[in-house]
């Protein structure tokens, strides 16, 4: 009967991870290159009273665990040369002051000393060392080759972008500012021979609204079941003790 | 208290400001020489609950973790410096530069401003300047007599003096270029300044290292795109709609535990 209450109770807190899950990735519904975090719900298995393996009636819901989508978002054009999308798998490089981080997001621009960085004044990284633009006519090839070309003189190659995939699910750690790093233990991601990239456009976030508001209202009817159960076993358990005494 | 509604609070905050600046866009779409702004948004820090790779009771290690985000936060407003279309005035002092570069004017306070807005004008010595006095640096000053004014695509300014056929040279406007435009402070009044980001001004002549030419007889038109700023519009306000959902379902599931006890 308690054991019942702690299951609801436990149901409810991983619910309410969800919503909270589902809030943030709602919130950055406009966050350029966001991967939603997609939430699930875990069974903790046996309750620790069974000795004997059995499957228990009585376990609990863990806080539940979340995994990014790694679905791509729509590329929306933007006109503007130093935004850049990554069409397919990939993540841009960048050198924070803590080691490499990783990013999808591609709205960088022009720092004064002329390199390529993120909003943050992050460092883009090629695969020799930070991208330095060219003064001007910056031009960045599908291959994600940066060249200057100012339309009198043949096109100079300034520098090639470092494109990285993970080594699997799990294995980049969300920091916020729309990086990433990788998961410890999980191994450094390896370069991406080949990627696509797509010069003047921007990947907008991943998360389906439609998806987001349904799955919202089952989060909040399931936080309702578990609360109308916890009612239930209250008012048993008060039954329990109060009228089966005054027999 | 459930983290949620923090979180989409910090959603509906960003989209307040998206729409913000959607309205100031908007608002100078008939603005001469008006570049318009788009803000980037980021996500803010996670918190990891259980990091990727934890034995799991099962005594498997799990292969996705924990982690919850805090929201969303503006990164920046970045303005997109791209050309903007042409409007023919036929009026000889409005001038238009078709690339790089900004025009070079002095403030009241001595200090140099940069524009894009090339809709000049004389002041009572006949000095170039634009529509809020700030003189044209360097300074142009156009004679009295003069009948005719012609500006050349390199910002060379020529005069034709009454009862005189043959032009005469009364300087050469310079334009400025920064290493980073978007970094420049807005200052209102189509004005730009310089910041620490942007880097310093170099100057040169129209037309020479990678500078743009000049065309007189128009001006440069904002280059707000009417269509883009109402689909972004539509994102802002329905992405603040979803956040007040988030809220109201927070809100109702705060109702629901603090109903738990009857």
């Amino acid at each position: 009967m308690i054991s019942g209450l702690y299951t609801a109770a436990s149901g409810m807190a991983a619910f309410q991870t969800k919503l909270d899950v589902l809030a943030n990735n709602l919130a950055n519904v406009d966050t350029p290159g966001f991967k939603a975090d997609l939430f699930t719900l875990v069974p903790s298995g046996t309750s620790p009273l069974d000795t004997d393996g059995a499957a228990s009636p009585t376990g609990s819901v863990e806080p539940g665990q979340t995994a990014l989508d790694l679905s791509p978002g729509v590329l929306k054009h933007t006109g503007n040369p130093l935004d850049l999308a990554i069409a397919g798998p990939g993540l841009f490089a960048v050198e924070t002051g803590q080691g490499v981080a990783y990013t999808r997001a591609g709205n960088f621009s022009r720092s004064v000393e002329g390199f390529l960085v993120t909003p943050e004044g992050f460092r883009v990284l090629g695969t020799n060392g930070p991208i330095r633009l060219p003064e001007q006519g910056v031009s960045v090839d599908a291959r994600g080759q940066v060249s200057a070309s100012t339309g009198t003189e043949a096109a100079r190659t300034e520098g090639q972008l470092r494109i990285v995939v993970g080594p699997a699910l799990g294995s980049l750690t969300k920091v916020g500012a729309n990086l990433y790093v990788p998961t410890d233990g999980a191994g450094a991601p390896r370069d991406l021979a080949e990627p696509t990239i797509v010069q003047g456009a921007l990947e907008a976030s991943n998360v389906n609204v439609v998806r987001s508001m349904v799955e919202m209202l089952a989060t909040m009817r399931s936080f309702e079941a578990y609360q109308k159960t916890i009612q239930a076993i209250d008012q048993t358990a008060g039954q329990a003790a109060g009228d089966l005494g005054r027999a | 208290m459930i983290r949620a509604l923090f979180t989409a609070a910090t959603g509906m905050t960003a989209q307040q400001l998206s729409i913000d600046t959607v309205a100031n866009n908007l608002a100078n779409v008939n603005t001469t020489g008006f570049k318009r702004s788009r803000v980037d948004f980021q996500d803010l820090l996670y918190q990891t609950h259980r990091m990727p790779g934890t034995p799991t009771a099962q005594g498997a290690d799990a292969p996705t973790g924990t982690q919850v985000g805090g929201g969303t936060r503006p990164s920046s407003t970045q303005r997109i410096f791209t050309q903007g279309d042409f409007q023919r005035t036929d009026n000889p002092l409005d001038l238009v530069i078709e690339g790089d570069g900004f025009f070079q004017v002095l403030r009241g306070d001595g200090s140099t401003a940069y524009t894009r807005a090339g809709s000049f004008r004389k002041d009572g010595n006949g000095r170039l300047v634009n529509p809020d006095g700030f003189a044209l640096q360097p300074e142009i000053t156009i004679p009295n007599q003069a009948i005719d004014v012609q500006v050349g695509t390199d910002g060379v300014v020529s005069v034709t003096l009454a009862g005189n056929n043959t032009p005469q040279q009364v300087g050469t406007i310079e334009l400025a270029r920064f290493v980073n435009p978007a970094g420049l402070n807005s200052i209102g009044r189509n004005l730009y300044l310089p910041t620490a980001a942007s880097g310093t001004a170099l100057t040169g002549a129209p037309g020479s290292q990678g500078f743009g030419t000049l065309s007189q007889g128009y001006v440069e038109m904002s280059n707000v795109k009417v269509v883009e700023e109402m689909v972004n519009l539509i994102i802002g306000q329905r992405a603040y709609e979803a956040g007040s959902k988030a809220v109201q379902s927070a809100d109702e599931m705060l109702q629901l535990a603090n109903n738990l006890r009857r």
